[in-house]
């Protein structure tokens, strides 16, 4: 799922943002978006 | 789940639960509770005050607990961690002078800021509203930043070793490794209620500012679906959703603004394949038809009401729950316990469809009798059993 | 000239664009305090039908916040032209949430209910320690105290609190409200009556004076 807001960031813009090789997609995608996600349940967490 | 690492006996008392999900009649009555880590650490004698800040202790009592009490599940769910909010010097969850963290009515958002969090609602939580409930978001330079680095860092460090340690004891005892709570996000409007506008303003809001509050719904209903569709979400992985102010309005106010939201977020996540385990907070009888309607198979807690209604009016289509009163594992005898126990199997349990569990949370070693709590848990294993 | 009961039925069906372009209106004629005076009682019968309607299921926990703010805002307008003189007082509560307990959405509900109902009420807050209790007992000699909580633990918590000002010799009448509260819980906590609803407990307090 993705929520569409100037601070989150979905995996192409977040490979774009990082000027992340397309060979690497697989692995950024992994260390790098995952990131973004638990930021995302860890806000959820703070209004719960 | 039927990974390898499972004992045998995990297995099988998840498979109780999976029948229930797939609409099958399980083998025996599951029971899955709703148990705080409280109760855990002041059973095995520990201080609220020091040994709750430890996750390495807090498993302790977690695993002590789960192995004395015959649940199907691992008992004790840490739903708050002092540490981190201390960190972040919270307003919204405090310890009272014996250690146990409170939550007060707080407010994060003010009426004006209903248009940015209608426009853009993460951002809206990050720019406005978290840092008016967590006092250490405001800090200047480093040290905010810094305080969001340890917050993040505990959160994510904690809830991880507490996850492997969950799945540690379950399968170390022969429990369920799933649980109330796979993942947990509130229903649009009871998530702008709760900690944005407050319980109290948001009965203000929807007679002054109705169209606002409508918006501010449909804003964050995808934010809702994200928090609880997670890539381990699945129909037994199921997301808890804590009702809370439907039964606080007015039909005609539920049906404008808390029926249309909510049921887009439990059909979202259905389309999904996801679960919901809703927490059927106060009085919802008056509710019951619109319960009826939600996606099939929705797990539905109850707090309060008639167990024959329920049944009646939701139990075909949904599984239902709850009931069991607590106040009862306090100050009933053991006799009346089971009583209780048995008359609730006997209406619930016909045609399955129907996991045991208590009508409320318990919080506190002292909120029930332990005795009382392991004779129920025990009655409803052997009086449970489908033929 | 402002029409009472036009009032009254207003500020009962919650409408509160018509209960202050009322009150605006009755403002702006310089009114005597004594016209004033039945302005308020007006709003306080209004009060007391939101009262009745919540009892009936007419009305939900939401819509009594909503009225407590509303009638706030209503003496709030007509506060100028009340001068020096107060409605009258039919009585005092002392009301708090007790020591462990850090809520307070129930108490403040009955808190603006009991207003309404023409009580003078002394909020000393949540997490009220026993000695506070006490002390400010003795010092305002309230005819009712209200002891509030959420928590289970609040059962024990009003119980010491209520002992020790049995101890100390204050002998207002005791009602308990929130969440855990039952019949039981009110007769090993020694007050004299409970509630889990604020009208109600109103009421209740009303016929103690």
């Amino acid at each position: 799922m993705e929520v569409k807001s100037e601070y989150y960031t979905n995996l192409v813009n977040t490979l774009e943002k990082y000027d992340i090789p397309e060979e690497a997609v697989l692995f950024a995608g992994e260390s790098l978006q995952t990131l973004e996600e638990m930021l995302f349940g860890f806000t959820i967490y703070l209004i719960s | 789940m039927k990974e390898s690492f499972l004992s045998e006996q995990t297995v099988e008392i998840n498979s109780l639960f999976e029948d229930v999900f797939d609409g099958k009649t399980p083998k025996r009555v599951p029971i899955l509770t709703n148990i705080d880590n409280a109760f855990c650490l002041e059973y095995v004698g520990f201080d609220l005050k020091k040994e709750q800040y430890s996750i390495e202790k807090t498993l302790q009592a977690i695993e002590k607990t789960t192995c004395d009490f015959n649940g199907d599940t691992v008992l004790g769910i840490t739903l708050r961690l002092p540490q981190l909010y201390s960190i972040l010097k919270a307003r919204n969850f405090k310890m009272g002078a014996d250690g146990f963290l409170q939550h007060p009515e707080v407010r994060g958002m003010e009426v004006e800021d209903y248009d940015a969090l209608i426009a853009d609602p993460y951002k809206a939580l990050w720019d406005t509203i978290l840092p008016r409930i967590y006092e250490g978001l405001n800090e200047p330079s480093f040290l905010g930043s810094k305080t969001l680095a340890f917050a993040f860092f505990t959160f994510i460090s904690s809830m991880g070793q507490l996850e492997n340690g969950y799945t540690e004891i379950a399968s170390k005892y022969g429990r369920s490794t799933y649980t109330m709570a796979s993942a947990a996000s509130a229903e649009p409007l009871d998530m702008l209620s709760d900690q944005l506008r407050s319980f109290s303003e948001i009965s203000k809001d929807i007679r002054r500012y109705p169209d606002k509050v409508v918006a501010a719904c449909e804003a964050l209903l995808p934010i809702c679906l994200k928090a609880g569709i997670t890539p381990k979400s699945n129909r037994y992985n199921r997301t808890f959703v804590p009702l809370h102010m439907a039964p606080y309005m007015r039909e005609k106010d539920f049906l404008k603004f808390y029926l249309p939201t909510f049921s887009a977020y439990i059909q979202g996540m259905a389309d999904a394949g996801v679960g919901a385990n809703l927490f059927v907070e106060q009085d919802w009888m008056r509710y019951l038809d619109y319960l009826n309607e939600l996606p099939k198979g929705t797990l539905m807690v109850f707090e309060y009401g008639d167990a024959k209604t329920i049944k009646e009016k939701v139990g075909d289509r949904h599984v239902v729950s709850g009931l069991y009163p607590i106040g009862l594992l306090k100050s009933g005898s053991e006799e009346q316990c089971i009583d209780k126990a048995k008359e609730l199997v006997d209406i619930f349990a016909p045609g399955g469809g129907y996991i045991f569990s208590f009508d409320k949370a318990i919080l506190r070693l002292n909120d029930v009798n332990a005795d009382n709590l392991k004779a129920v848990f025990n009655f409803v294993h052997e009086y449970g059993q489908y033929k | 000239m402002l029409d009472l009961k036009v009032l009254t039925l207003a500020l009962g069906d919650l409408e509160e664009d018509q209960v202050m372009d009322l009150l605006r209106e009755f403002t702006a004629t310089n009114p005597s305090e004594g016209d004033a005076l039945e302005a308020v009682a007006a709003c306080q019968g209004g009060m007391a039908i939101v009262g009745e309607l919540f009892e009936q299921g007419e009305y939900f926990v939401g819509d009594l916040i909503f009225a407590g703010e509303l009638l706030t805002e209503a003496i709030g307008v007509l506060k100028p032209a009340l001068g020096g003189g107060a409605s009258a007082v039919i009585g005092t509560i002392l009301l708090g949430t007790v020591h462990g307990d850090l809520h307070d959405i129930g108490k403040n509900i009955f808190r603006s209910m009991s207003e309404a109902a023409g009580f003078e009420v002394v909020d000393i807050g949540i997490d009220v320690a026993i000695e506070e209790f006490v002390a400010k007992a003795q010092e305002i000699k309230p005819q009712i105290i209200g002891m509030s909580g959420v928590l289970t633990l609040a059962i024990d918590s009003m119980k010491e609190t209520v002992d020790a000002l049995k101890a100390a010799g204050v002998d207002a009448k005791i009602i308990i409200g929130g969440n855990p509260v039952t019949k039981d819980a009110c007769a090993y906590v020694g007050a004299d009556a409970f509630t889990t609803n604020a009208a109600e407990g109103v009421k209740i307090s009303q016929d103690w004076i």
